[in-house]
């Protein structure tokens, strides 16, 4: 342990990019009180505070990094988990029971809906400006 | 000024969000001494807040006071206003001063003749773009004024106590008797007209209150100008505020979003014209607006202004022609023969829970329309912001939730049939499932205890799973696979309900499984569209089956099973009979948008 915090405390920006070590770095920060590393002689007093703040600063990057991933992620409006389970399925859905009981069958042409769709949008004014 | 006694009736939204805070901005001047609602405990909260000494149920009561600011539905104005005339206490009407010209025309005689003064709470006066953009017109400093256009379009968020907006009864209109007073207000205010001419007048009134509208009006100004108006009004659409005036020289431009500047365009150099003052906002203009009616400066609209305000409403409603709008006019004849032979002369009384969204508002449009108002609507809403499109048609409006037994109650008495599409659809997942289950138990629950002849659930194609063979064909024995997803697994839970409220009770239900549904106003047109806009990638194997549905068909099956006899106890799948594949979905919305995705 002593090794692993001595390896710590001198390359943690380094290491940082494997994740393993950064979140066992975590680990004895957070979850080890630093009293009972520095009773137990496995980090020296003194080197305290220099490496809470290079956690600190990997924290930050950290979630530096996450934000700017999340940012994009938004910006390509990324589906849900769901929707694309919905994409991915290749079926048919059979509407014998709309034929056999009700005599129905779907009117509506996709070109036809297209038109009515157009004519929508250039009524609520979409096609000149954003969504 | 002066020390001023106000009593202030009514202590809906507009109260509570501007002319309260507006009257402390007065100073220790000003006070109010009564505060009158007829919901008691509104009144009482509100006048605690604000240390107002009386408040009451009934404006009868009100005593020693010099003014009366009036901000009540409007179908009461013209009464209460009349009271306090009467009494010859002065008088601050929200606009419109009245629903007809006629009960105004009595207004203005009583002030008249009781010499006691009369106003109209039009603020907009006071904003200090419009009253800044005035200023300009009177120095003609974009030359001869030959044309203006009014546009102004929000979807409506007005935190309503009461839902007479949407009454016709008791609003007098739609979005033209709402803010478009404010609008017309504005333009004879402006260009102060000798004559005014109505070209045309559309709006998407449906038997109740338009929520668009649109006009072309002639006018000639004070100074002799023949000035085309162009408006366009919505309180559905996200128009924006824009108020252009064109003249031989240039334009004004002011606008609602920036409230202390007007774009000034003259021989090609543009200029900002802004306020002094850069802190003011709408609670200061309502606070001008009140201290003009206090010290009768003139800047505050008259009776008689009020007066020609609800004339130009009147003639325009008195010419008014429908807005063409193809998508709502598609009534399935054969549908209808069918249907028509079955419920002859008889009135049907139907109830949709989930009509503020997609599928329900266009499922109450087409039962409606279709059926030349045979078919009774009632509708069960939640929250009075989401009701603008759905206002438009004349429905029965019953406000609360569906896990309220009470109002479900309510709402199921007397209805024929039920159509159930209300689900769970915000909160946490636990609220989700709540709604969609325990609110579809109350239905049914009520279904049964009220005789309704059809109940007509809307359930999913996602009830069967997302996982299947490729290639595979779902009919409606396939079993219902949890997926993990809330909306989804909800509905089985809920579907499992019906069956056995139709096993158990004899309930006579239908449940519709429709696939992916599209049409004006789905998610799937907006979603994939805002895709494309952003050229971001979709993300999807585009070889395969959208299943896409147009909205019109899912409304004919569920028109057809809400009569037929032989849809009872069955399920029903809803898709379109074209293999449209996601590819060519995507690239057809680009084609619409220009853009090849």
């Amino acid at each position: 342990m002593s090794f692993f915090i001595h390896i710590l405390s001198r390359s943690l920006k380094k290491l940082f990019e494997k994740d393993i070590y950064y979140r066992l770095a975590k680990i004895f920060v957070e979850e080890i009180p630093i009293a009972f590393l520095i009773a137990r002689r496995v980090i020296r007093p003194e080197r305290v505070s220099e490496i809470i703040k290079e956690l600190q600063y990997i924290e930050k990057s950290k979630e530096d990094k996450i934000k700017r991933l999340s940012d994009e992620l938004a910006r390509l409006s990324l589906p849900d988990k769901s929707l694309l389970r919905l994409y991915k399925m290749n079926v048919k859905f059979s509407i014998r029971n709309l034929e056999k009981y009700l005599n129905y069958k779907p009117r509506t042409s996709f070109d036809e809906g297209l038109e009515l769709i157009k004519e929508w949008l250039q009524f609520m004014k979409y096609l000149n400006d954003n969504l | 000024m002066k020390s001023f006694k106000l009593a202030i009736i009514g202590a809906g939204a507009v109260v509570e969000k501007y002319h309260l805070p507006a009257i402390l901005k007065l100073g220790n001047k000003v006070s109010v001494e009564w505060l009158i609602d007829i919901n008691y405990e509104r009144a009482k909260k509100l006048a605690s807040l604000y240390q107002i000494s009386f408040y009451d149920k009934d404006y009868n009561n009100v005593k020693d006071v010099d003014g009366v600011l009036i901000a009540v539905p409007n179908y009461l104005h013209a009464q209460i206003a009349k009271y306090f005339l009467n009494k010859g206490i002065d008088v601050l009407v929200e606009k419109p001063l009245a629903t007809s010209s006629k009960e105004a025309k009595e207004l203005v005689e009583i002030s008249e003749k009781n010499n006691v003064r009369l106003c109209v709470g039009f603020v907009r006066r006071f904003y200090p773009c419009y009253t800044q953009l005035k200023k300009l017109v009177d120095i003609n400093i974009v030359g001869d004024i030959n044309r203006v256009e009014f546009i102004e379009g929000w979807t409506f968020s007005w935190p309503l106590e009461s839902g007479y907006l949407f009454e016709k009864s008791k609003a007098g209109g739609g979005v033209l008797i709402d803010f478009g007073s404010h609008v017309l207000d504005l333009i004879t205010w402006i260009f102060r007209p000798t004559n005014i001419i109505i070209k045309e007048y559309y709006d998407d009134n449906l038997g109740n209150v338009e929520a668009n509208a649109k006009a072309n009006i002639m006018l000639t100004t004070y100074r002799g100008e023949n000035v085309n108006v162009y408006l366009e009004l919505s309180r559905e659409r996200d128009l924006g505020s824009k108020f252009i005036v064109k003249g031989s020289k240039g334009l004004l431009k002011a606008s609602l979003t920036k409230p202390l500047e007007v774009d000034l365009i003259n021989h090609n150099e543009s200029y900002v014209l802004k306020s002094k003052d850069e802190t003011l906002n709408e609670i200061d203009f309502f606070a001008e607006q009140i201290r003009s009616f206090i010290l009768n400066d003139g800047r505050c609209a008259s009776g008689l202004d009020g007066l020609m305000n609800i004339s130009l409403i009147e003639h325009l409603y008195n010419l008014r022609k429908p807005l063409p709008l193809k998508w709502v006019y598609r009534t399935n004849h054969d549908v209808k023969r069918i249907i028509d032979n079955i419920i002859n002369d008889r009135r049907v009384t139907a109830l949709i829970t989930g009509a503020t969204g997609f599928i329900g508002g266009r499922l109450a449009e087409r039962l409606i329309l279709d059926f030349d108002n045979r078919i009774q609507v009632k509708a069960i809403i939640r929250r009075w912001e989401k009701v603008a499109r759905l206002a438009r048609l004349p429905i029965e409006f019953i406000k609360g939730d569906i896990l309220d037994s009470d109002v479900v109650d309510k709402a199921v008495r007397g209805s024929d049939i039920v159509f159930h599409l209300a689900y769970g659809s915000e909160g946490s997942e636990k609220e989700r499932k709540k709604v969609t289950i325990e609110g579809t138990r109350n239905i049914l629950e009520a279904s049964v205890k009220h005789k309704v002849k059809r109940f007509v659930y809307f359930s999913t194609m996602a009830v069967y799973g997302y996982n299947h063979r490729k290639g595979e064909v779902i009919d409606e024995q396939h079993s219902l696979i949890k997926s993990r997803n809330i909306y989804a697994d909800s509905k089985i839970e809920a579907e499992k309900l019906v069956w056995e409220y139709y096993r158990r009770y004899k309930l006579p239900v239908v449940i519709l499984r429709p696939t992916i549904v599209y049409g004006p106003y789905s998610t799937w047109i907006t979603y994939p569209m805002k895709l494309i806009l952003k050229e971001a990638p979709v993300l999807i194997n585009g070889n395969n089956l959208s299943n896409i549905v147009y909205v019109d068909d899912v409304i004919d099956v569920a028109i057809l099973a809400a009569f037929l006899d032989s849809a009872i106890g069955k399920a029903f799948n809803i898709s379109g009979t074209e293999d449209i594949t996601w590819r060519y979905y995507y690239e057809k919305l680009g084609e619409i948008l220009g853009k090849n995705h």
